[in-house]
């Protein structure tokens, strides 16, 4: 039976609150070599990130902007910040904090959850993480849990060894651009063999106004081990927009196995543009989770490359699409090796005349034998001026696939509808039921917490969409 | 004799709104640069490395082309037209269907005859052209076929258009427009080949106009020699309760690039698009559809099977779009690929654009090789393996094929076998 909605305000976007803005150092406006020589002299780099910077900060300028997937020609580059330091130094204890960031994050409910269901937490304040705590247990066993930063610092061979291999700086324009500025993010180390059985999380908060946020994370998880990393992400509203553009690397060795879910939930002020991208060795699996509710433009396709025998990638995208928001997402795998398996679940959202694309990727290089792929998208469009488009790529060059892909568009049925309103419901609660149902498969994979936030959220959306 | 594309090419003895016609589709062609592959329709076909000009463009010869046979003028029809090396040799319309008011002669001298309902057609094509070669073929075409069934006709046997092409380095662009009347019926086999030792570049365009209630199935077939490049761009409008049903079949060519943009322009309306296409050797293949809904409670479906084999290269793309008032729309599209060797190649993009709630759009894609199963059965009771592959491919085929007009089969199970041995 269901339980009957809390009234929510129409378009209610509970994070929306912003504090003061009190950064202990910021870049000036707009983007040249002098910002990311300041951005590395404050972090004390070693010269060669520095020259890694310099690198990609020229390829970003070569780089036309993407003739494809969402409208971009509002994001004006000269108009942001690119890096802000919050506070003067990274605290392990919450206490230490400083008050308006603890409560910007008490807010959002972070410590809170880290006591009750995470094994370790790092949040992120623009260009910084001002905290960083894990598990003491998982700490002796060797488990690396930090921001990049002191990983150059404390680990610079793992970092050297890693950092930028799977992703290189001139991969795409966005990624050349968060290689030459990126600041905080997390550093996730997995030692052979380790289980970390309950979630890592790392949440990321933009505060100040016109900024570009560009974070950075690395996992690597050695063979045999298991990690589940969770991020979630929002800000307050501003007049102008904001960018986001994130790098995510994850190497996942021989029998290893990550999951990465994400829960996006931007404010619609916010250019959501990020590379994630994955490589799994023999039997080994990396699962993406990824939600975009929020955002005004998304473009996000977290990648697997299939490297090893016995590798599985699976990809599970949910996108909401409200009034004004682009989430262009979806998801890409190549198969490099044989007996290599895929999966890409794709569930779209549209209403109020937000448009949701999915686009993807599914490849097989030549020669391989025993390659199995599977790619769904569901589109549910709720009312007659919202958009959905679907553009799954398929490239196959070996003769031993089995490669299925099928996509369909509806929306909320008449039958369904009535058939709950027989039973009672209203027509809000029964659209709510079905939506609810249409996205389950993919909640039911996010941890508990997430999966409540994630339900909330939808809620929130749906308000007032019905009628 | 000329080389590549150039103006003087319009001093024909053509009306002066054709020429005119020409002439803005030479402007946009001036204006343009070949296709890149940094666009998206032709980001898995580059002819950057094509020279364009060393094509010879010659005035259509009398003389018999390699491909001529006597073949094609075999079975029922109703009407034929057909053209050896641009030129119209021989064309037959029953007298029945000549009294009834069809037309069925060559597109110039159509155009000589002051036929403005093709002015007025090739004029929104020019406008809404998409590319250079799309440009090129309404600025250069060089002959061509029209078919006009006035209301309420219905022809019962097929109309034959056949294009017979020979030489090396040839330029030849051929031109289809078929216009339906209200209510009319017909049913079009097109076929366009050449000797296996020429070597033609094509670049067909094709108009299709189905009006209210009418009904038309358009098959084209291809089969120029492995040494050919074929582009071709075709669009057709379904009007109002009318059904337009088109088979593409593609056998020949070293590349091959289609667009076809079929849009349901009124309600109720009716569309198929099938094709099958055989990619071997080394042959590319790279084919668009585009079902597009503008006016509600149409149907449309697309299905496309194809093979890649040695070093065939095959890509489909199809997409169905559906405009904000186009409600109840039901579209459906599935694509189907054999990949028969490694090294062989098949790439799929089934789309969908959707800008309206009330809709049934779907679409399925599978891309494979032969069913393991099926093969061992047909093993097990006596087959020998490639005779048990050749069933299969023929069997996977004809899912299409037994879609189409009945006077198409044998010929196209005869020359897949042919290209299977």
């Amino acid at each position: 039976m269901s339980t009957p909605q809390p009234p929510v305000e129409i378009d209610d976007y509970k994070y929306g609150f912003a504090y003061p803005e009190r950064s202990v150092f910021k870049t000036q406006k707009g983007l040249n070599a002098d910002v990311v020589r300041a951005i590395s002299k404050h972090k004390s780099e070693p010269e060669w990130m520095l020259e890694f910077r310099l690198k990609a900060l020229e390829t970003f300028f070569k780089r036309a902007m993407p003739n494809w997937g969402a409208d971009l020609s509002d994001l004006n580059f000269d108009e942001m910040y690119y890096y802000a330091k919050p506070t003067p130094k990274q605290e392990r204890t919450w206490d230490d904090v400083p008050d308006d960031i603890k409560s910007t994050f008490e807010r959002l409910g972070i410590p809170e959850a880290e006591r009750k269901f995470l094994a370790g937490v790092g949040a992120q304040y623009d260009s910084e993480m001002v905290y960083h705590n894990m598990r003491g247990d998982l700490e002796k066993k060797g488990v690396i849990f930090s921001d990049p930063e002191s990983a150059v610092r404390e680990h610079p061979e793992i970092v050297k060894e890693y950092f930028g291999t799977v992703i290189p700086y001139n991969d795409n324009k966005f990624a050349a651009l968060n290689s030459a500025v990126w600041s905080g993010g997390s550093f996730v180390y997995v030692p052979a063999g380790v289980h970390v059985d309950i979630p890592l999380q790392a949440y990321f908060r933009i505060n100040s106004q016109s900024f570009g946020q560009f974070e950075r994370t690395l996992i690597i998880a050695e063979e045999g081990s298991f990690v589940h990393y969770v991020e979630g992400c929002t800000a307050p509203i501003y007049t102008t927009d904001s960018l986001h553009s994130a790098v995510v690397e994850i190497i996942a060795k021989p029998g290893a196995r990550v999951r990465y879910s994400t829960v996006q939930n931007w404010s619609s002020d916010v250019y959501n543009l990020v590379t994630k991208r994955a490589v799994a060795y023999e039997n080994a699996t990396v699962e993406w989770v990824d939600g975009n509710i929020g955002s005004k433009r998304t473009m996000k396709y977290p990648s697997v490359y299939l490297m090893g025998e016995g590798a599985h990638g699976e990809v599970l995208s949910i996108a909401f699409a409200g009034s004004g928001q682009e989430q262009d997402t979806g998801g890409k795998v190549v198969h490099v090796a044989d007996n290599t398996t895929s999966v890409i679940t794709s569930k779209s959202i549209s209403k109020g005349g937000g448009t949701a694309s999915y686009r993807g990727l599914i490849r097989v290089e030549e020669g391989l034998s025993n390659i199995k792929s599977r790619v769904v998208c569901d589109a549910l469009l709720l009312d007659e001026e919202s958009k959905t488009n679907t553009y799954p790529y398929i490239e196959i060059d070996s003769d031993d696939v089995s490669m299925e892909h099928e996509a369909r568009v509806s929306k909320i049925s008449e039958e369904q509808l009535f058939y709950l309103m027989s039973r009672g419901m209203s027509e809000t609660e029964a659209s709510m039921m079905i939506v609810n149902g249409f996205l389950d498969p993919l909640v039911k994979q996010l941890p508990m917490e997430y999966a409540v936030e994630l339900n909330r959220l939808i809620e929130l959306e749906m308000e007032g969409s019905v009628g | 004799m000329r080389r590549g594309p150039a103006v003087e090419w319009f001093d024909r003895d053509e009306p002066k709104w054709m020429v005119a016609l020409r002439r803005k589709a030479f402007d946009s062609f001036s204006k343009a640069d070949w296709p890149t592959p940094q666009e998206e329709e032709w980001r898995r076909t580059d002819v950057s490395a094509l020279d364009f000009s060393k094509y010879d463009y010659v005035e259509a010869s009398s003389a018999e082309s390699s491909a001529a046979d006597s073949g094609s003028r075999r079975g029922k029809r109703a009407g034929i037209i057909e053209f050896e090396n641009r030129r119209c040799a021989f064309s037959e319309l029953s007298p029945e269907l000549k009294e009834k008011g069809v037309r069925l002669v060559s597109l110039s001298e159509a155009v000589r005859e002051e036929n403005r309902t093709i002015e007025g057609l090739f004029e929104d094509s020019i406008n809404r052209t998409v590319n250079r070669f799309q440009s090129w073929h309404y600025s250069q075409w060089t002959h061509g076929a029209f078919l006009f069934v006035p209301k309420f006709v219905e022809i019962a046997e097929p109309i034959v258009l056949t294009f017979n092409e020979s030489g090396s380095g040839v330029f030849s662009a051929p031109h289809v427009v078929v216009v339906m009347e209200s209510g009319a019926r017909a049913v079009v086999i097109q076929r366009i080949r050449s000797g296996e030792e020429d070597e033609i570049l094509c670049n067909e365009g094709a108009d299709f106009v189905v009006s209210d209630a009418a009904s038309l199935e358009f098959i084209r077939i291809e089969d120029l020699s492995y040494k050919s490049r074929f582009f071709n761009h075709s669009r057709a409008s379904v009007r109002r309760d009318s059904a337009f049903k088109h088979l593409e079949v593609v056998f020949g060519s070293k590349l091959y690039k289609s667009r076809l943009e079929a849009v349901l322009e009124g309600s109720g309306g009716d569309l198929d698009l099938n094709g099958i296409y055989f990619a071997h050797k080394k042959q590319h293949v790279d084919i668009s559809t585009i079902q597009r809904h503008a006016a509600p409670n149409a149907n449309s479906r697309s299905f496309y099977k194809g093979a890649a084999r040695q070093k065939g290269r095959t890509v489909y793309r199809g997409l169905i779009e559906v405009d904000r008032n186009a409600s109840q729309t039901d579209a459906y599209l599935t694509n189907k690929n054999l990949v028969l060797n490694d090294g062989a190649r098949s790439d799929s993009i089934p789309m969908l654009k959707i800008n309206t709630n009330d809709v049934k759009c779907s679409h399925g894609s599978t891309t494979g090789r032969i069913n393991e199963d099926q093969l061992f059965y047909l093993m097990s009771r006596g087959f020998a393996q490639d005779e048990a592959e050749r069933m299969l491919i023929m069997a996977f085929f004809d899912d299409v094929i037994l879609q189409s007009h009945p006077a198409v089969h044998d010929e196209l199970h005869e020359t897949i076998q042919e290209r299977l041995d």
